[in-house]
């Protein structure tokens, strides 16, 4: 399968200034990408490459199985970038309309801004100029126009910033349901790690230049969780506990063990044996009602990252 | 290619004319034409005064195939510079040219749509201007002067068709390019507008001394030309990474 997206050790320079060393990463087909950064990272300058808009100093991109440079590869992709640019002095029908005009879009098509304008809910606002519009009704309309000519993958450069949380909740659900209902491939770049967290399935993190992190979010999670189990017991007596504390210290691979109401929560400092922990309280008679392993947050990820650099 | 200049041009065109700044644009022309008026009123008129045996057709027409160049330059060229900074400008800054970018436009019709969309709507309002500025000169100048209409020469029309659409053409392109690839947006409108001020004032005062029209037309088509080469010649400075990193606002 031809990937969406594929950066490969890809370098800019700007002036004197390295913006990108040696990024690297692949989208799927389906993916709902997140891009996360600092300001200043170089997120908007992957974005510029990806349109063609900046050509790469050394590495190769492929977008949709095609090189950057070709003109026609834009009529597959759909794009918000960090300023909307729509233009205020025209209403939100024309902004369209230039755009729909432009990609030579098919008439029958055409005939769906009305649709599209009334599923992001504009459509009482469509003969308004531009310039009335709030940032969420901008955004909202830059993401109808993105999807003018019905792209295989969308680039959508920070497509909440600036927005209120009801903006941000409306264009959230835009963005899922052209991914998950219309099968877009999303790209997403943002510095709003709940956002990422929220509708993102895989991640790439990158920090003045370097990507630090890239793959699927779920697997991230688990890797940098900490070594923490705990076990739901339903139990309430203490010694009864400290005793099932007693034994499970004992084992090679517990760094340490901490009672709280019901449950244990067991530090561990390598491969842990689930099996073999159950067994310890079922011989001490405790019942276990669950075992739950902690996830670290996007944000824990995230600091250690840039943390890491630091 | 040809539909996606109509599609910038008429997007262009719908942006620009709904204006202020257009309808101000608008009453300076009337005035640069009622100066042009006022200029042909005095020259004419010590004419008439000192010739009095020779039928005045023969020496007031190189003087109306003058003024005709001068008001049809003029008046094309100053709207092309207004129409171009006005959409460029905001364009530049709002950052709406980024995303024209983005489109499967290509640099060529882009740079090809844009000139279009500042030189067909100027060469039109040089004509129509040009049109009522001779037809008011005949009215109100000649008319009561001579008795008769006096009908401009060949060189006139080689001018309206000819010289002044390709200097206003490759003027139009050469300023969008150097607007494209220059962060200062302002300061080149400012140049322009200096030069414009400048060849207003030297066509003006200085079209009642010039003895043959013809070599005005020469001149201009040989300026055209220089103007043409130019604009190759920087064309290949422009890319996409330029016009981005120039566009910072």
């Amino acid at each position: 399968m031809v990937e969406a997206l594929l950066l490969n050790q890809v370098n800019k320079k700007i002036g004197n200034r390295k913006i990108l060393e040696d990024v690297t990463l692949a989208v799927q087909p389906g993916d709902i990408f997140g891009y996360l950064g600092p300001n200043g990272a170089g997120k908007t300058t992957t974005i510029r490459i990806i349109m063609g808009l900046f050509r790469e100093d050394s590495g190769t991109v492929d977008v949709l199985g095609e090189n950057t440079s070709q003109d026609r590869l834009r009529r597959k992709i759909g794009f918000v970038l960090e300023a909307d640019g729509l233009y205020n002095n025209l209403n939100g029908r024309e902004n369209l309309d230039f755009y729909f005009q432009l990609y030579g879009v098919p008439e029958t098509r055409r005939n769906k801004i009305d649709e599209m304008l009334h599923h992001v809910g504009l459509q009482n606002r469509a003969e308004d100029k531009v310039a009335t519009y709030s940032k969420g009704m901008r955004q909202k309309l830059a993401l109808v126009r993105a999807m003018v000519h019905d792209p295989e993958l969308l680039i959508l450069d920070e497509p909440t910033a600036g927005i209120d949380p009801s903006g941000q909740m409306e264009v959230r659900d835009i963005i899922l349901n052209l991914a998950h209902n219309q099968g877009k491939t999303v790209f997403l770049s943002s510095h709003n790690l709940d956002e990422v967290q929220r509708i993102c399935n895989r991640i790439a993190l990158i920090d003045r230049g370097r990507i630090k992190i890239c793959g699927e979010l779920d697997k991230l999670r688990e890797g940098a969780s900490q070594q923490e189990l705990i076990i739901e017991t339903g139990v309430n007596e203490k010694d009864v506990l400290q005793k099932v504390v007693d034994k499970l210290e004992k084992l090679p691979y517990v760094a340490g063990c901490r009672l709280d109401t019901g449950k244990i929560s067991i530090n561990l400092k390598g491969k842990a044996e689930v099996s073999e922990i159950v067994a310890v309280l079922a011989q001490q008679g405790v019942p276990v009602e669950g075992v739950k392993k902690s996830e670290a947050t996007l944000e824990e990820i995230y600091s250690k990252a840039v943390r890491d650099v630091e | 290619m040809m539909k996606e200049i109509l599609v910038i041009l008429k997007k262009d065109l719908k942006e620009t004319l709904h204006t202020r700044t257009f309808l101000i644009s608008i009453a300076l022309t009337i005035l640069v034409v009622y100066y042009v008026l006022i200029n042909l009123e005095r020259t004419i008129g010590a004419m008439l005064k000192t010739n009095t045996v020779i039928e005045p057709t023969g020496y007031i027409q190189p003087i109306i195939d003058i003024a005709i160049f001068s008001v049809m330059l003029i008046v094309a060229v100053y709207y092309s510079f207004m129409i171009n900074s006005y959409t460029l400008l905001i364009e530049k800054t709002k950052h709406s040219l980024e995303s024209l970018l983005c489109t499967p436009l290509s640099l060529k019709q882009f740079w090809f749509g844009k000139t279009m969309s500042m030189f067909i709507p100027s060469t039109i309002l040089g004509f129509l201007f040009t049109l009522a500025a001779f037809c008011a000169t005949n009215v109100f100048v000649i008319y009561p002067k001579v008795g008769h209409w006096i009908y401009p020469g060949a060189v006139s029309f080689v001018a309206i068709f000819i010289a002044v659409p390709s200097i206003v053409l490759f003027l139009s392109a050469l300023f969008y390019l150097l607007q494209l690839i220059i962060a200062n947006v302002r300061l080149i409108n400012i140049i322009f507008m200096f030069v414009l001020i400048i060849t207003i004032n030297v066509l003006i005062l200085g079209s009642s001394n010039l003895k043959s029209s013809w070599s005005l037309v020469f001149i201009s088509l040989g300026v055209a030309a220089i103007l043409g080469l130019t604009n190759l010649f920087l064309f290949r400075m422009l890319t996409k990474e330029r016009i981005v990193l120039t566009s910072k606002g």
